[in-house]
């Protein structure tokens, strides 16, 4: 199964609340006030906003049919999981050649480690889409 | 059917689970030089200060049995009889029904004239090991060449401790790239680190004094306790050099990884492939490129049926605190338009390079992220005529391309459509 989020920029104004709960779900204590609040390291967002004048949307790894991130990754720290992508981060030395070649632009960089979304795979519906109030962001599963 | 791959590295690797995405059951037989499990080459460096080559591991150890390979590790191929389907080794002989040549490179060691001691090289563990135990007692090393294998060799012995002398024959380092802001940044970058960076000088010959050597240069001699030649590499052919096999800069395969004889494949530094963006045959030694080749190799040795990705240069390096990433063309014709921004302040360079409105070569320093959004506007050859001020100017961003190309490009790659 391969899981995607989709956004129907039609219906995307922008509000960005997907990065605020996509920050949350990822937050130590999950709960919107502290981890805005309180928790003094922020979880960066898996999520990048996206415009250009009206037209804007978000977008993270589409979890490719043949990604193009595994071909390139020189420790091969990263492979598919139940149809997600996943980055081994202990196995991750943040070479950076996944980002060299995501045409999406969806693996990040933090410290030393790449991170990408992962499609919350303990969730049944990715938390971006279910705060999406536009229903601008699909979740499509095959 | 009886599969047989000659190598270890990230060719081969991706070969086995090309072939296991078809075929679980086939025997495959993995025969390798060098007597350990798969590691990644862009990683070596890392052998000099860690003690554990299993950090460098490019697949963990069960990966063989896993995928039902067995090994022959340390032992060297001295022919193939390819009309007989056979490897001649020392001391025996392996018949294949399908083959995969994944020998890689081997460093190019230059003679010096009049020396007669040791000349280290750095493209594999067993290269790797032997200069860092020698590396014990000395303090003052020697680094010839300013290629990508010179430049990160010499970081890391500088951060070793070691006091580093580069010698670069050219105006600065890395200068195959063909762009000279880069080398100048980078020149810069080394030696205000503390490298003894020596550009555009030639070395004439060396000689051994006591426990030191004597490095001749055009004009100077300089002191030193080992030298290390990171002269570039070269396809590691030998055992195929009196064979049919069609070999030029590297064994020739076409867009499915076949060579000019049947059932012999080949993947990975040891091939020449067509380049796009040069229109012509290029020995490309780089790691997505031969993992992403012995896959394709492998799914079509397995009667499948893959086609290559449109294949040119691309690296992800980090030299002292410079990060960069270039692809494509960075050296333009005439005929091209290049157009760059230089942040002297942020220590930002953006470069593109644009060839009849298409984009052919982009180079990013400092700020790296999203490189791959100009990756697949390279490799999907779209027209950038409109939105190249902001590609050079802005954050990356996918969506300054157009609405129908950003569609047609998110379901290419959920499709898996070429």
């Amino acid at each position: 199964m391969k899981r995607r989020i989709i956004c129907n920029e039609d219906f995307c104004i922008g509000c960005r609340l997907c990065e605020v709960h996509c920050n949350v779900k990822h937050s130590k204590s999950r709960d919107i006030i502290l981890a805005y609040k309180y928790e003094k390291e922020k979880e960066p967002s898996r999520m990048t906003f996206e415009q250009k004048e009206q037209v804007c949307g978000s977008i993270v790894c589409m979890n490719c049919k043949d990604p193009l991130c595994i071909k390139a990754c020189s420790m091969g720290a990263i492979k598919i999981e139940d149809g997600t992508v996943i980055i081994d981060t202990d196995r991750c030395v943040g070479c950076w050649m996944c980002v060299m070649v995501c045409p999406f632009g969806a693996i990040k960089r933090g410290d030393k480690k790449a991170f990408k979304c992962d499609h919350c795979h303990d969730e049944e519906v990715p938390i971006c889409v279910l705060n999406c109030p536009n229903k601008a962001l699909m979740y499509e599963a095959d | 059917m009886k599969y047989v791959i000659i190598g270890n590295g990230a060719a081969a690797i991706g070969a086995i689970e090309g072939i296991r995405s078809n075929d679980k059951k086939s025997e495959i037989v993995l025969l390798s030089k060098e007597n350990c499990i798969s590691y990644s080459k862009p990683q070596l460096y890392k052998m000099l200060n860690e003690e554990n080559v299993q950090n460098i591991y490019y697949r963990n150890e069960e990966f063989y049995t896993t995928n039902n390979v067995s090994t022959i590790l340390g032992k060297t191929l001295i022919s193939v009889d390819f009309n007989k389907k056979i490897l001649l080794l020392e001391d025996d002989t392996i018949k294949y029904d399908k083959l995969l040549i994944a020998t890689g490179a081997k460093a190019n060691v230059p003679k010096l004239k009049g020396f007669d001691g040791e000349t280290y090289s750095f493209t594999n563990i067993d290269e790797a090991l032997k200069l860092k135990e020698s590396l014990v007692n000395k303090d003052k090393i020697a680094v010839l060449g300013g290629g990508l294998i010179g430049v990160k060799l010499s970081e890391y012995l500088h951060k070793m401790g070691k006091e580093v002398i580069l010698i670069v024959s050219s105006k600065g380092v890395l200068s195959s790239l063909g762009d000279e802001k880069i080398s100048q940044i980078l020149n810069n970058e080394i030696i205000e680190k503390g490298v003894n960076l020596l550009l555009s000088t030639k070395i004439v010959g060396a000689k051994k004094i006591d426990s030191k050597i004597e490095l001749k240069l055009e004009k100077e001699n300089i002191i030193c306790e080992a030298i290390v030649s990171c002269k570039g590499v070269k396809p590691e052919v030998s055992p195929f050099e009196k064979t049919e096999l069609s070999i030029d800069q590297g064994i020739k395969v076409d867009d499915h990884m076949k060579t000019n004889i049947d059932d012999v494949f080949a993947a990975g530094d040891v091939t020449e492939m067509y380049n796009s963006i040069e229109d012509g045959y290029c020995n490309i030694p780089i790691l997505p490129n031969a993992y992403g080749g012995g896959y394709c190799a492998g799914i079509n040795m397995s009667g499948g049926d893959a086609k290559i990705d449109s294949v040119y240069p691309m690296n992800s390096l980090q030299i002292f605190d410079v990060q960069m990433i270039t692809m494509g063309l960075l050296s333009s014709a005439e005929k091209d338009e290049v157009i760059t921004m230089f942040d002297s302040k942020k220590r930002i360079y953006r470069k593109l390079v644009i060839r009849e409105g298409k984009l052919i070569g982009a180079a990013l320093l400092g700020d790296i992220d999203r490189a791959g959004i100009l990756n697949n506007i390279i490799k999907c050859n779209l027209d950038v005529s409109a939105i190249k001020e902001e590609l050079l100017n802005s954050k990356i961003n996918f969506y300054v391309l157009p609405r129908n190309m950003r569609e047609v490009i998110v379901k290419s790659y959920i499709e898996g459509i070429k």
